[in-house]
């Protein structure tokens, strides 16, 4: 005697179930860097609520900053800063 | 499972207002039967009839009769059919839906293999067929109410030498199997849509490869006749949406010639179409040899050494160590001794315990037939079929 349950692709054939799972991508289908990883965009990474963008300030003042260095004369006085090693 | 879900698309097509919920279906729904395409001549042997099918329902097969008469002429001497006669007459059924195409890809015989070991019901013992210079009764993939050439007592049949001139009345069935099984209607089409066509072709073998004529043997052929009948079931409607079943996934008969050059020893045939989310349902291969078309190798122990599937490296579970331990396994599932003639030898991955035994390709890299022949075969071609699922374009 057949029943009515059961007659599906998941429970026939183990197959990725229906409902909220019946539109996952394949397994493979995340292997490559889609827009929808970052839904904010630039705009999300310089986020300073974004704990990457304090990581790329700290590797920019550890590195990047090195050997920076400025300065500005205007008639007499003059004013200069530098940051990181710059001799 | 009761799962309900409403997708946007069904099989890549738009759908809105559908709800997928088998059981009320199933309940609610009407199986209908009728001709959908019927064409009184054919194209002609070696050409294609393009078929474009009726549109309507959920479609779950579809059912192809080929009938006609052959009429041989002049001095028949020297006159014998292939064994692509009778059912490779239909040398490949194409079937393209919804923007997938060659869903089914494959000939006559495959389709009846797959008709066997898909419904157990069917049995061709005691249905005396001439095969070569003998009647049998058992091994033949046919009904008793098909006919495969007949004029008074003399039949046509595949190696048989044609015993006199006169007109043959043939009638072949099969059935395409567009879901990968009538209850549940998996792999089933959505065709309630104009968005697509459904599209069948279909490929007649040439008339050399199916007879040999004599010096001065004729052979006309009239009354050629095409029908196909669908097996289709409506779609109801509740509360203005419309209920559909599970039709997430897409059914597929593939089939192909591997390039390998057939020897003594062990061959593995690579088998295409591996990828992640794709079911194998069944694996069928056979071997012909000798003069183009060729015969088909019986599938036994003296023809066929160790068969078995493998994959990656060298991950190899399942293996038969004859072909005679293959042959004897098919007839326990398909209750037909499809390698007695036919040379066919399958691997059956659903019909015990699909959920339990079917190949998932997307972890089987590299997977093959290995084929481990005992003798090198005469100008040998293998003829490879795989029936596999998988997901349907979007949504469900």
């Amino acid at each position: 005697m057949r029943t009515l349950t059961g007659l599906d692709a998941s429970t026939l054939y183990g197959t990725t179930p229906l409902g909220a799972s019946a539109v996952a991508p394949a397994p493979t289908a995340h292997l490559a860097y889609a827009r929808e990883d970052n839904p904010g965009g630039w705009r999300a990474l310089v986020d300073p609520h974004n704990p990457l963008f304090w990581f790329g300030v700290v590797l920019a003042v550890t590195f990047g900053a090195a050997g920076v260095s400025g300065s500005a004369k205007a008639g007499p006085l003059k004013a200069s800063a530098s940051v990181g090693d710059t001799k | 499972m009761t799962a309900i879900a409403e997708p946007q698309t069904l099989q890549g097509v738009a759908s809105p207002n559908v709800v997928i919920d088998p059981p009320s279906f199933f309940r609610l729904t009407r199986r209908q039967e009728f001709a959908m395409k019927s064409q009184a001549t054919f194209a002609g042997f070696g050409a294609t009839d393009n078929l474009i099918l009726r549109q309507t329902g959920i479609i779950s097969g579809l059912i192809l009769r080929v009938s006609g008469t052959l009429t041989f002429g002049g001095t028949i001497t020297g006159t014998s059919m292939s064994y692509r006669w009778p059912y490779n007459v239909l040398r490949a059924a194409r079937l393209s839906a919804n923007g997938q195409s060659n869903l089914i890809n494959c000939n006559g015989l495959s389709l009846k293999v797959l008709e066997f070991a898909g419904n157990t019901d069917l049995n061709d013992r005691g249905v005396s067929r001439s095969v070569g210079a003998v009647t049998q009764s058992h091994g033949t993939l046919s009904k008793a109410c098909e006919d495969w050439g007949t004029s008074g007592a003399n039949q046509l049949g595949p190696g048989v030498t044609v015993p006199a001139t006169g007109a043959y009345t043939f009638d072949l069935d099969y059935f395409l199997p567009i879901a990968s099984d009538q209850t549940s209607l998996v792999g089933a089409i959505f065709a309630q849509t104009a968005a697509t066509n459904l599209g069948l072709d279909l490929d007649w073998e040439s008339q050399a490869n199916l007879v040999t004529l004599g010096g001065s043997a004729t052979l006309t052929v009239t009354a050629f006749n095409v029908a196909v009948t669908g097996v289709v079931y409506t779609i109801p409607v509740i509360g203005n949406k419309a209920v559909v079943p599970d039709l997430s996934q897409f059914h597929q008969v593939t089939q192909f010639r591997p390039p390998n050059a057939f020897t003594q020893g062990e061959n593995e045939v690579l088998l295409p179409g591996v990828g992640a989310g794709r079911k194998l349902l069944r694996l069928g291969f056979s071997i012909s040899t000798g003069t183009a078309p060729g015969t088909p190798l019986a599938m036994n122990a003296a023809n066929y050494g160790p068969l078995a599937w493998r994959y990656g490296g060298n991950d190899t579970p399942e293996i038969y160590p004859t072909g005679q331990h293959l042959r004897l396994v098919n007839e326990r599932a398909s209750g037909s001794d499809i390698g007695r003639f036919w040379g066919v030898g399958l691997w059956d991955f659903v019909n015990e315990f699909a959920v339990r035994d079917v190949v998932e390709l997307g972890a089987t890299s590299d997977l093959r037939a290995v084929i481990n022949l005992v003798n090198t075969p005469t100008t040998p071609f293998a003829e490879v079929f795989q029936e596999t699922l998988f997901a349907a374009a979007a949504g469900s």
